[in-house]
């Protein structure tokens, strides 16, 4: 057990990675975008930390779910919040 | 009346014919009717697994056309009186039958038959949509191998796409020693990304091969590791194994390939 992939994990991970490209038609170039998109929107409410950000397509059953984890600097809401200001206001 | 079952895959040369071939006969001394179609039009060799080429006068093409009777088509083998193959033409191609032809030879053949097993093409062309016109259900067979499974995704989709949904997975060609090493993909992860569920696992076994020559499918001799497999599938696709065949084919798994548990 030596720190390389063995090649059965490793032919599993590509795999996955190309039937969730398949199932979905997606690739790396627009996951990057949609995930950039994303944390444009989520930063006007949250101080997200985008270097730890992780936007991931999963297989799941015979469909895909779009997973995103976005770890907050702060658990605090924007001061300016939202477009027009107007959304979720306490 | 029997049911029909398409046996597919995307990629070719995984063992579609193989084991169209083996479920046959494992179904056969079940002591089932069983009709075996060729549906590999243009690329027939169905009839040379099971060492019926010379036996054959008609084809799949002939019935179709109304050029002979069905009956007249159907090759019975006398190894096991109840099976019969239903030769593909070797000279014409995908298009010389079309899917509602196949439709109505199929519920012919389930009037007479129990089971009516389907060899498809490799492919997802007119080949594909001939094979899987007149199924009730769906077997798709793969290798754990990275290009194979993911066709296999792909003719999945197909496959519901075409009302086929919830077919059942054979896994093929596992390399028990290569698993044990991990460089091969672990079955169970094939069908957890496939999510469709295991039908059976069937080893590598050049015994497949070495009596393929012979024209003797391996479900007929004593002793092969592939063709007790391959018996053990048609008893679970016969209905004769219930619910707790995933857990006993589980078990055999973890055996073949050496995880203690
Ligand atoms: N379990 C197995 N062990 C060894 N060889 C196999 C096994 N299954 C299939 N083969 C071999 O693989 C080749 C392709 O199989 P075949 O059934 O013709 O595939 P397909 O019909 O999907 O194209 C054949 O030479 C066959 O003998
Ligand atoms: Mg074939």
């Amino acid at each position: 057990m030596g720190a390389v992939t063995r090649g059965g994990r490793l032919a599993s991970d590509r795999l996955r990675s190309m039937v969730v490209g398949d199932r979905t038609g997606m690739n790396s170039r627009l996951l990057k975008a949609l995930r950039a998109e994303m944390l444009g929107v989520v930063s006007r409410y949250l101080e997200v930390d985008e270097a730890g950000a992780e936007v991931r397509l999963l297989a799941s059953g015979r469909g895909c779910s779009l997973v995103a984890c976005l770890p907050l600097f702060r658990c605090r809401r924007r001061v300016q919040t939202g477009p027009a200001d107007g959304v979720g206001r306490v | 009346m029997g049911q029909s079952v398409v046996i597919t895959s995307g990629k070719g040369g995984v063992g579609k014919t193989t084991a169209a071939a083996n479920l046959g006969v494992g179904l056969a001394v079940l002591g089932r009717r069983v009709a075996l179609v060729d549906a590999d039009i243009g690329l027939r060799n169905l009839d040379v697994v099971l060492g019926l080429e010379d036996r054959i006068v008609y084809d799949l093409v002939d019935v179709a056309d109304g050029f002979c009777r069905l009956r007249q088509a159907l090759v019975r083998d006398r190894r096991w009186p109840e099976l019969f193959l239903l030769p593909a033409a070797q000279t014409k191609d995908k298009t010389a039958v079309t899917p509602d032809q196949m439709r109505a030879l199929c519920a012919d053949l389930k009037r007479e038959f129990d089971y009516v097993l389907v060899d498809s093409p490799a492919g997802i062309e007119q080949g594909f949509r001939n094979a899987v016109a007149g199924a009730d259900r769906a077997v798709v067979v793969t290798t754990p191998e990275v290009t194979a499974v993911r066709d296999a995704d792909r003719i999945i989709g197909l496959l519901e796409a075409c009302q086929l949904p919830d077919p059942s997975l054979i896994v093929n060609r596992v390399r028990p020693g290569l698993v044990r090493r991990g460089e091969m993909m672990d079955v169970q992860d094939v069908a957890d990304l496939l999510a469709v569920p295991l039908l059976g696992v069937v080893p590598e076994d050049e015994a497949v091969i070495t009596l393929a020559n012979r024209g003797e499918p391996v479900a007929a001799v004593p002793g092969s590791r592939a063709g007790a497999a391959f018996l053990a599938i048609a008893r679970r696709l016969d209905g004769q194994e219930g619910e707790g065949a995933s857990q006993g084919l589980m078990g055999r798994l973890r055996r073949l390939v050496g995880w203690g548990r």
